[in-house]
């Protein structure tokens, strides 16, 4: 279980996260939603080890994660993807998977240099992983492209691939569906839904399309100016008045009620 | 697979008699030891720029002092040789440890300061590293440099033959050494962090230590083109490793293309070897030099080394494309 | 030592210290505004100088005022023309890339100025010659104090521009957020070049200030430009006034560098203590700089 305890996060003088305390259960898919600027990307960024919470304890699977550099943290077994999509352009697509496999790579400095056997044995590993996460994904064929030749649904789906390779337990989604149209969404959600049941993966989805999130989350966690202002299954948190004020700024009525039901098109 | 398999087998014995050609025809032809010192040059400053390259293009890095960790080592051999009266091996040997330590040095630096930090951190040693030169010349011979008489083998002394067989032996070693590491796992976290550092370290990679590893194989290979340096003159003097020089070399690897290393090389060989037909007006060389750098960065900024690649497609049938992305070559040997 | 020797090494290590600093202001700019590392700052000096005096003033017959003022003009075309055409187009690449583009550009310079007017070194005698000023006992060589002076009121002058007029108000919009000043109607790319072609002007007036108590040798332009990057790394890297007074600094160092260890050592010590500075105290001496730890 991934869990954040009263973690605060400041930059300077904005309080980015407030006290935020939740958590993501071992093979279950949370939603993270709020609008923009509540926090969210903040919360992924804090849990990744991209900089360390003001205050508060993140853990994973009950090590502290505080502390840990990024790479350590990979090591347990969480991985993530990006709300701008970031690749690294220069190298192919299987490159870019097969980088992300390094924790099961543990030959050294000069057994990969001068190609030893258990070495090579690892690189062959790797790449058959890759192509495997590839496979998943439905991106295989394009293995030895150039990563930045891809269109930008293509280079979504190979930054899952990307954080899937190195059998993670949990992973966090930093807006998976932004840039993809209607039909993409819906296949991506149905591959989430496969992974999440074939493997055991947790998924934490931090989005915007309200409709993505219902369909796929068995719980939702909302967020608004770094605080927690919700947390439950879809159709309670939905109806929850404060959400509804946080995403529309007025009171609940017939109205926005039928806004928010339609919100997310 | 079978047709890789053909190409490979079609391709291979060309580029190894281009080898041997290289490698035994210049001092078998070429009589003038000018010319022949000019040539081993020109392989010493390839291998200067594949190191470098591997630092600045394949893993981001930035080193503007990369004559100084090249003057390191030539001056810790040649002081080793004169003034304590070592052999060449160990001073040799030497010379390259202290270059790789002080590699070492700049690779944890740039791993606490940020990009202009860094370039000029690389530059204040090299600054720093001329001065001493200068200044201290009991021990380094001052601006006046330092002359060494050439090793023995078995009692025989070198002759500019062997020495440059030698040479070229220890280019292709380097050169070998960056294809190995850039077709690897080592080359990859190389790449990553290059192309997205933060993105490297969440996706498991340990970027302290890869950009260790980066500035440490870089300074190693200027440590071996130091002694290479030693050998091929026999003389080494302060002018040979200025800023100005780091900067020459800079221009090898961008020339060549960032990140490509057969670019490099090529790089090296048309800046060690066009100089030579624009001495008439001192300068001229430096102005085309610059102008070109200029030229490339904003017209070609894949470099030579990319034309070189489009010239090796002409003897394959392999797409450019497929070239270009490194596609990785499993150490099992199938694509 | 006696007094005269201390206030010679004073007032010497000042006058270099405002060329320095005023060359120092100049590379900050650019890099708070363009991202870019300009390597070739000294070799603007170094034109400028060049063309000021062999060009006009000694070939032409110019008068020296004449020769200055056009040669400082050029010298700001041709960076604002530079500043258009080149630099522009690689504001969006790695920092990698323009400091190579830079250095490239410096190797054009020094190379041309070398191409065009022969390694051989000049001397110039500067407005005011050999003249001295005597206070009491203690004399200062006028080229000094002309230095100086004329710097400090340079600085002042530029100073208030920044902080009072119109265009001053829009650079350091310019300097503290680019994107947001275009928004707001500021004309950035314009103003970007502008800024460059005055910073090298300030390079080139550091050159003419500074030539009557040196050499003019081709080597001028790389060491005034290294001092200079001294000076905005001790001062405080990314900070104005910390280039200012880190070039005081690295006029002082210099002087102090003569007098205790000898001419030979005379950069030794600017550089070792710039170095000092990255490794225990990256931003800068004053800690006013941009601090970039990872």
């Amino acid at each position: 279980m991934l869990v954040l305890n009263s973690v605060t996060k400041c930059f300077g003088g904005v309080i980015a996260v407030h006290n935020l305390t939740m958590h993501l259960e071992e093979g279950e898919i949370l939603g993270l939603i709020g609008p923009n600027g509540s926090g969210k990307t903040v919360t992924v960024n804090l849990c990744t080890g991209v900089y360390p919470p003001t205050s508060g304890l993140i853990t994973l699977d009950g090590v502290v994660l505080n502390k840990l550099k990024p790479w350590d943290i990979n090591r347990l077994g969480l991985t993530r993807t990006f709300q701008t999509l970031r690749l690294w352009g220069g190298m192919s697509v299987v490159e870019n998977v097969m980088t992300a496999y390094g924790r099961f790579m543990p030959a050294s400095f000069w057994s990969t240099l001068v190609r030893l056997p258990h070495a090579r044995r690892e690189e062959k590993i790797a790449r058959e992983a890759a192509l495997e996460a590839l496979d998943a994904v439905g991106m295989a064929e394009f293995a030895n492209k150039l990563a930045s030749d891809l269109s930008f649904g293509q280079q979504r789906l190979v930054e899952l691939a990307r954080a899937l390779v190195s059998k993670p337990k949990y992973v966090l989604l930093d807006e998976p569906a932004a840039g993809l149209r209607a039909g993409l969404i819906v296949q991506l959600g149905e591959l989430l839904q496969k992974l999440n049941r074939e493997q055991g993966i947790a998924f934490l989805v931090v989005e915007h399309r309200i409709r993505l999130i219902v369909n796929i989350c068995s719980r939702i966690v909302v967020l608004d100016h770094g605080e927690k202002i919700a947390e439950g299954p879809p159709s309670d948190v939905l109806k929850n008045e404060r959400v509804i004020i946080a995403y529309l700024g007025r009171r609940r009525t017939r109205d926005t009620d039928m806004e928010v039901a339609n919100v997310d098109d | 697979m079978a047709a890789t398999q053909k190409i490979r087998r079609r391709r291979w014995p060309f580029f190894f008699l281009l080898l041997v050609a290289l490698w035994v025809l210049p001092p078998t032809f070429l009589s003038s030891p000018y010319y022949l010192r000019l040539v081993s040059f020109g392989w010493i400053n390839a291998i200067i720029a594949l190191g470098l390259n591997m630092a600045v293009g394949v893993a981001g890095q930035i080193n503007l002092g990369q004559a100084a960790f090249v003057g390191l080592s030539a001056y810790v051999t040649a002081m080793l040789i004169k003034l304590v009266g070592w052999t060449w091996l160990p001073s040799a040997v030497a010379g390259i440890v202290g270059t790789v330590v002080a590699g070492t040095a700049v690779g944890w630096v740039s791993n606490r300061l940020r990009g202009p930090y860094l370039a000029i951190v690389t530059l204040g040693f090299n600054l720093v590293f001329q001065i001493l030169l200068l200044t201290q010349v009991d021990f380094t011979g001052g601006p006046m440099g330092l002359r060494v008489k050439a090793p023995e083998i078995f009692g025989v002394k070198m002759n500019m033959q062997a020495i440059y067989i030698v040479l070229f032996g220890f280019f292709i070693l380097i050169y070998m050494l960056c294809r190995l590491i850039y077709y690897s796992k080592i080359g990859r976290n190389f790449r990553a962090t290059r192309d997205d550092e933060i993105v490297a370290r969440i996706m498991g990679v340990n970027t302290v230590r890869a950009k260790v590893q980066a500035c440490m194989f870089s300074a190693f290979c200027a440590g071996v083109a130091g002694v290479l340096f030693l050998l091929n003159y026999l003389f080494i003097a302060p002018a040979a490793f200025t800023p100005m020089q780091s900067f020459r070399y800079l221009a090898m690897v961008v020339i060549g293309g960032l990140g490509n290393l057969l670019g490099s090389v090529l790089g090296a060989l048309v800046i060690t070897f066009i100089p030579e037909f624009l001495r008439v007006w001192p300068g001229l060389w430096d102005v085309v030099l610059g102008g070109s750098i200029l030229l490339v960065l904003l017209l070609f900024p894949k470099g030579l080394g990319f034309f070189g690649e489009y010239l090796s497609t002409l003897f394959s049938q392999k797409k450019i494309e497929q070239r270009w992305t490194g596609q990785i070559r499993s150490p099992g040997g199938e694509q | 030592m006696s007094l005269n020797a201390v206030v010679q090494i004073l007032v010497g290590g000042l006058a270099f210290g405002s060329v320095y600093a005023l060359v120092a202001v100049g590379i900050v700019f650019i890099w708070r505004t363009m991202n870019l590392l300009n390597f070739a700052h000294g070799q603007f000096l170094l034109l400028c100088c060049y063309v000021a005096i062999i060009s006009l003033y000694q070939k032409l017959g110019w008068p020296i005022s004449a020769s200055v003022l056009v040669a400082l003009l050029i010298v700001g075309l041709f960076g604002t023309m530079f500043a258009t055409t080149v630099f522009e187009r690689l504001r969006k690449q790695p920092l990698l890339t323009s400091v190579i583009a830079t250095m490239g550009l410096s190797l054009v310079l020094e190379n041309a100025v070398l191409l065009l007017f022969g390694p051989r070194p000049y001397s110039f005698e500067g407005f005011l010659g050999r003249k001295m000023i005597w206070i009491g006992n203690v004399g200062f060589l006028a080229n000094h104090v002309f230095a100086l002076l004329v710097s400090l009121i340079i600085l002042i002058v530029f100073a208030s521009v920044l902080k009072y007029t119109i265009i001053g108000r829009a650079i350091r919009a310019v300097a503290y957020d680019k994107e947001t000043a275009g928004l707001m109607g500021i004309p950035v790319p314009w103003l970007l070049s502008l800024m460059f072609g005055f910073s090298a002007i300030l390079a080139g007036l550091a050159g003419i200030l500074v030539v009557p108590v040196t050499y003019l040798t081709l080597d001028l332009g790389t060491a005034v430009g290294y001092k200079a990057f001294a000076s905005v790394v001790i001062g405080g890297f990314g900070s104005v006034p910390g280039a200012i007074i880190g070039g005081y600094i690295v006029g002082l160092l210099e002087g102090a560098g003569t007098a205790i260890l000898g001419t030979a050592y005379r950069d030794l010590l600017a550089f070792a203590v710039m170095l000092l500075v990255l490794f225990l105290r990256p931003s800068g001496i004053l800690g006013i700089g941009e601090a970039e730890r990872i």
